[in-house]
């Protein structure tokens, strides 16, 4: 059985609207360089399509990447993370489910929280 | 086992899934985001990935305009971003930003701005007007002229 894989359209679209979804919630601004290195990490993979585990990789990466950097560890706060956390997990489902909603992606992914706890992490 | 940081919070209920991976971009000088290992001013290629630097802007630039049908990012963090995963070099022909300007004016980039006790000047750049003149801005208000 083949794959399952996105083209970089489809990626867009669910980083995308995980963006705006997470926009309705909170302050995005901790989303922007996350997105930009997702990108990056994608190009090093080529111009797709892309598996989903490329996908996962890729924004963990970029996630990673940023709660590491200097610039942003002396400044970064928990809610910083916790948006991007948030933001991975939210796209991440989008992927999977297009059309999701954000509470639905919340409830999928943690296991272990409430909906409108998660939410309160990032409010 | 729960892992606690000072806040108290559980910190393992709201880990990313499977964010196991491991780094081996550590083993590269690389750029701060994205684990391309462009750092080196005047690099045909990522090391990485044999990919050239004008393959990867333009990449870069598609990712951005196809994003902005869905949602919204800050010209000013892109181009910023964007200028550290692919450095300028020095002659590069740019457009630029004076501060409290609005309009984008043409000219060659010359270089970071050799001045590091100053803190205000921190991440200012120095480019060359048209004119000649040595003009210092943000990284952040600098882009290629082929955007």
């Amino acid at each position: 059985m083949n794959e399952v894989t996105y083209t970089r359209a489809q990626v867009t679209m669910a980083l995308g609207t995980a963006h705006g979804q997470l926009d309705e919630v909170t302050d995005t601004s901790p989303v922007e360089p996350l997105t930009i290195g997702t990108w990056a990490q994608l190009t090093t993979m080529g111009n797709g399509p892309f598996t989903y585990d490329q996908v996962m990789s890729a924004l963990n990466e970029a996630a990673n990447d940023l709660d590491s950097v200097p610039e942003y560890e002396s400044s970064d706060t928990i809610w910083e993370q916790d948006v991007r956390n948030l933001a991975v997990n939210a796209a991440l489902y989008q992927l999977a489910h297009p059309g999701a909603s954000l509470r639905e992606a919340i409830e999928a992914q943690y296991e272990f929280s409430d909906v409108d706890e998660v939410l309160g992490w990032v409010s | 086992m729960p892992s606690f940081d000072n806040d108290g919070i559980d910190r393992q209920t709201y880990e990313r899934p499977n964010c196991g991976s491991t780094r081996p971009h550590d083993q590269h000088f690389h750029s701060p985001i994205g684990g391309l290992t462009l750092n080196c001013p005047g690099a045909a290629t990522d090391a990485s990935t044999g990919i050239s630097r004008s393959e990867i802007g333009r990449i870069l630039d598609e990712w951005y305009d196809g994003y902005r049908r869905f949602s919204r990012i800050d010209e000013d963090v892109f181009l910023s971003l964007r200028n550290q995963l692919i450095p300028l070099t020095p002659g590069e022909p740019v457009q630029f930003q004076e501060r409290g300007k609005r309009r984008w004016f043409n000219g060659t980039y010359d270089g970071p701005v050799d001045n590091p006790g100053n803190p205000n000047r921190s991440g200012d750049v120095i480019v060359l007007s048209r004119s000649g003149r040595r003009v210092s801005v943000f990284l952040s208000s600098v882009r290629r002229q082929s955007r």
